[in-house]
């Protein structure tokens, strides 16, 4: 029973932990995109705080699958199957990224 | 016992094959949850690609900073992404709140705390759904974007805006419902009588969900 009761203090500890992740995240992009877009623009480089919003999107997204969601406590193939269909939208992401710059060239011809 | 299951049991002996457990160790409904919420992420990927594919066929897109930049009673002052954070946190915290009150369910059936992180966590939902109900009326009223044109440049913005956060904001709503019911249910002690707080864990990946596709509205909207 003790042994119990520990197992689910300990989890409401890494409960917490992750809140605080998720903040600390927030946080950071958001002072980001107030404080540096000017900055990054000027220089040509948004692409680099474009790509730290969507690396640190998809940090924020695995802590709440694998903690909120508890998907790092299930059986292995159960997160699996959930997971693999997904890769499909980097495909359609790709895809469609690019069809999207070629309309645009073909309004501006 | 049929002697088509004898003549199995005896030749091969159990067979995980035959059925009576779960190779995921979860329940139909949780499996079933899950897999509603794999299809679901579908219907918001394919709104956030169209939006993509969009914003790249446009030689400027609005930014966030100068569309985003009101806040409620605050007229004049601006305050650039300000109000979609407190959104933000609000949508975070509910979350928290929801997974402590499955967190409680599950290890210690204990009704009271559930009834008490369930009821926040309503209350997060009921903010955030006002919030948006404040940042689309002063989008409408104020700044006059409708869904073929918007002040702030290309036209697309204005349906891609209110589609997509609508269809989020939907999720939300109908998220709060169900956790009414299901709050009602644990607080009448349903789940007490039927052993299992599943239920409460069943809604909350649902909710969960909710905010993890904020995660990407929020990026694609506020911060790309």
């Amino acid at each position: 029973m003790s042994n119990e009761h520990g197992e689910s203090a300990n989890m409401v500890k890494l409960i917490l932990k992750t809140t605080l992740w998720l903040s600390i995240i927030t946080i950071v992009e958001i002072i980001a995109a107030v404080l540096l877009t000017d900055l990054f623009e000027r220089n040509n480089m948004l692409i680099v705080l474009n790509s730290f919003y969507i690396i640190m999107s998809l940090a924020k997204a695995f802590f709440i699958v694998s903690v909120f969601m508890h998907l790092k406590f299930e059986v292995k193939f159960l997160a699996i199957t959930i997971l693999i269909p997904m890769t499909f939208l980097l495909f359609a992401v790709v895809a469609l990224l690019a069809e999207g710059n070629s309309w645009l060239q073909m309004r501006n011809y | 016992m049929t002697e088509a299951t004898t003549l199995t049991t005896t030749a091969i002996g159990p067979s995980r094959w035959n059925g009576g457990r779960s190779p995921f160790k979860v329940s139909w409904g949780k499996l079933m949850m899950w897999y509603f919420l794999v299809g679901d992420s579908f219907s918001f990927a394919s709104f956030l690609i169209t939006y993509g594919a969009l914003r790249f066929s446009y030689e400027s897109w609005p930014a966030p900073t100068k569309v985003f930049s009101s806040f409620p009673l605050l007229e004049g002052v601006k305050l650039p992404l300000m109000f979609v954070s407190f959104m933000t946190f609000t949508l975070i915290m509910s979350s928290v709140t929801m997974v402590l009150a499955v967190h409680y369910g599950n290890h210690e059936m204990n009704r009271k705390k559930v009834v008490k992180w369930l009821s926040l966590t309503i209350l997060g939902g009921i903010i955030f759904l006002a919030s948006q109900a404040w940042e689309w009326t002063h989008l409408i009223v104020d700044e006059h974007m409708t869904l073929s044109q918007n002040p702030f440049g290309a036209p697309a913005f204005g349906w891609l805006f209110f589609t997509i956060t609508g269809f989020h904001g939907f999720h939300v709503l109908t998220g709060v419902i169900i956790n009414c019911i299901v709050t009602t249910k644990v607080a009448r002690g349903d789940y007490d009588r039927k052993g299992s707080y599943e239920m409460v864990e069943k809604i909350g990946l649902y909710w969960h969900f909710v905010d993890l596709v904020w995660v990407f509205v929020f990026m694609a909207f506020y911060l790309l």
